[in-house]
């Protein structure tokens, strides 16, 4: 009798537990977006473009310009094509940026200028080099 | 007194049965619920679904009376870029592909999708490359005169450029 009562406990303990593990797997699907792995210079591009768009909500609220990219890792991360730096072109863009950066940062007064500047700086370069994402870099223009 | 005890005992033990039956059963529903997790994966936007899905050859019937039109279409992916996934290009009936980017690089497909099933949603568009147009291409690529000769039909290309969202099969 004893031992009846503890299968028919068990039963339901384990149906209850299936019952449960059943719902959780369920509600654990993820959608992943990024599923390669990346390198560090698509990683810190990334970074950069989630830097911009809150440059560009500070700008346009007229508040303090504050980056957090450190732009000196753009001339050491490891790219996903690892030829990229050969010719130059990316070296020449990359300073060229950093000017636009640190020209955007000086400035007083209405920034909207100088941060569309910047931008434009960043399509140049894809346009030469990488350009799948142009389309997202335009939307960061102020208009 | 002891007939009863054993009638008891024998509900009991039917009870116990049937709940671990139950159980099994439960599992079984377990097992594939974790198998479809491991086949399917969304991309982009979460909510993506399969309702109202066309067929590519469909797509194409649509696109032959309007330049673009917002569709979820089902295909077998192609090929996919091996540098990223930041584009892919999928089979519309056999005959033609169809190139896929995605929407503001916001998620790209894993570099071994090729010959997967996707659905994907965003707005698919046609453009038509005319005979001259073709030849102009060839021309500024230092192509032969035979080459450029060899161009006597339009390319129609199909894409999406900015697909919201995939599930892959």
């Amino acid at each position: 009798m004893r031992l009846s009562l503890k299968i028919l406990g068990g039963c339901i303990i384990t149906s209850f537990f299936l019952a449960c593990q059943n719902k959780a797997k369920e509600e654990s699907c993820e959608v992943i977006n990024f599923p390669n792995k990346d390198s560090e210079l698509a990683l810190l591009m990334r970074e950069l473009s989630e830097d911009t768009e809150n440059v560009k909500s500070q700008i346009q609220k007229g508040e303090t310009t504050v980056f957090f990219t450190k732009f000196e890792n753009l001339h050491t991360a490891i790219p996903t094509d690892t030829d990229v730096r050969e010719d130059g072109k990316y070296t020449a863009f990359t300073d060229v940026f950093i000017k636009s950066v640190e020209n955007l940062l000086l400035t007083e007064g209405d920034k909207i200028d100088a941060y569309n500047f910047m931008v434009k700086k960043c399509v140049d370069c894809h346009k030469q080099i990488c350009p799948g994402p142009i389309k997202r870099i335009r939307k960061l223009y102020i208009k | 007194m002891a007939l009863k005890k054993h009638k008891k005992m024998k509900k009991i033990v039917v009870l116990s049965t049937v709940l671990f039956v139950m159980s099994c059963t439960n599992s079984q529903k377990t097992e594939k619920v974790i198998a479809q997790e491991v086949i399917i994966q969304k991309f982009g936007d979460k909510n993506i679904n399969e309702e109202g899905v066309i067929t590519g050859k469909e797509l194409m019937t649509l696109l032959e009376t309007q330049d673009s039109v917002q569709v979820k279409v089902i295909t077998t992916i192609s090929d996919v870029c091996q540098k990223k996934g930041c584009w892919m290009e999928v089979d519309l009936d056999g005959n033609n592909q169809m190139l896929v980017r995605f929407l503001d690089y916001g998620f790209f497909m894993p570099l071994d999708a090729s010959g997967s099933t996707a659905i994907i949603e965003g707005v698919a568009k046609v453009d038509t490359l005319s005979v001259a147009w073709l030849k102009h291409q060839k021309e500024d690529a230092n192509a032969s005169q035979e080459e450029i000769d060899a161009v006597t039909e339009p390319e129609i290309s199909y894409s999406i450029e900015e697909a919201t969202g995939v599930i892959l099969k």
